[in-house]
């Protein structure tokens, strides 16, 4: 793989970051929407909820929510 | 005796600095091995020595080391020595005059040389460790471009891919999807991965590993076609979960922000996630 290439998986990867986030976001906010009282629960639990992604569970932590809505 | 001083001389010369380097890159990145043929070794590892060498040699010629060592008669006289055994028995007595001043030559030559080669090597070990905040400061892609082939000209593909080394924010974590040539659909968090010495990829682990349960997928889906995909991951226990390269048929990769709210949910998320922690605060 020369400079060339290399270069360009870089930026690939870059694209990628990005539609992931994307895609994840919409996944997450869908299912925090369907399925609020689990969440809730999880939250009052654990300060932590899992959600099922299609790049597997993800876990939010509570203090990052707040974070984001601050 | 010639052809083993000079081929010492190559050895020392050409061939080291070439070994010392890979050696100290070795630590930073996993590098490919190429199979190549003695010539193209030699070419490359010319290559490699020629621009040290070249500093080496001005270095030492600016200090006057070699005018205090010896002279370019020196060289003559070991070479012509080496070369003719009548030679050697004529002049045996200035021969070894001279080998002492071509020792020294050597040695203060070889040891700039090495300094050199290691400083360079240590120097591009802070760059590949340092690749992606490097890289987001060129604008132009002609500049990554030609930084991607000045630094990481050997490493493997796989590394790249693989490797958390070259992503824009650490924390970032890898998901991929594997299909294996058993058909079987794998996914989880890449956690490691080996190398063969040519590169290639030996195996991948993933960590909170799941197995897709097709034929269910698909008998529900004739039943029931809203039915959704992500009830069908069987959760495997266990958290070093290895599959074979030789077993995998293609790759999904996918790089995940760990916090994927970060750095700025949109508004209408703002709004979910808002009522969300609202409803945190109302009693059970």
């Amino acid at each position: 793989m020369n400079g060339h290439d290399l270069e360009r998986v870089l930026s690939l990867i870059d694209e990628n970051i990005g539609d992931n986030q994307t895609r994840l976001r919409f996944e997450i906010i869908q299912f925090i929407q369907n399925h609020e009282d689990f969440v809730v629960d999880q939250l009052r639990a654990h300060e932590s909820a899992t959600i099922p992604t299609s790049a597997g569970e993800i876990t939010l932590n509570l203090a990052d929510l707040r974070e984001a809505v601050a | 005796m010639l052809a083993l001083v000079v081929s010492f001389l190559v050895a020392v010369y050409l061939l080291g600095p070439d070994l010392v380097s890979r050696w100290i890159l070795g630590f930073v990145v996993p590098r490919k091995n190429l199979v190549q043929s003695r010539w193209e070794e030699f070419t490359r590892a010319v290559l490699w020595a020629a621009i040290p060498l070249a500093v080496a040699i001005f270095w030492a010629i600016s200090a006057g080391v070699f005018r205090r060592a010896g002279h370019l008669a020196d060289l003559e006289m070991v070479f012509s020595g080496l070369y003719s055994e009548r030679y050697f028995d004529a002049y045996s007595v200035d021969f070894f005059s001279s080998l002492r001043a071509f020792f020294w030559m050597n040695v203060s030559l070889l040891w700039r040389l090495y300094i050199l080669v290691v400083g360079f090597a240590l120097l591009l070990n802070y760059i590949i460790l340092h690749y992606n905040s490097l890289r987001n400061t060129l604008k132009s892609t002609r500049m990554k471009t030609l930084l991607a082939t000045l630094v990481l000209p050997r490493v493997s593909e796989w590394h790249v891919l693989l490797s958390d080394m070259l992503l824009p924010s650490k924390n970032l974590v890898l998901s991929a999807d594997v299909l294996t040539k058993s058909n079987t659909l794998y996914q989880g968090r890449v956690q490691d991965k080996m190398l063969n010495s040519d590169g290639s990829l030996h195996s991948i682990t993933l960590a909170s590993p799941r197995r897709f349960l097709r034929e269910q997928f698909h008998a529900e889906q004739q039943e029931l076609p809203e039915v959704s995909s992500e009830d069908f991951w069987l959760t495997i226990p266990g958290n070093i979960f290895i599959i074979m390269g030789s077993d995998i048929t293609n790759l999904n990769l996918r790089y995940v922000r760990e916090n994927p709210f970060a750095p700025e949910p949109s508004p209408e998320e703002i709004e979910v996630l808002r009522r969300l922690l609202a409803r945190l605060t109302e009693p059970k």
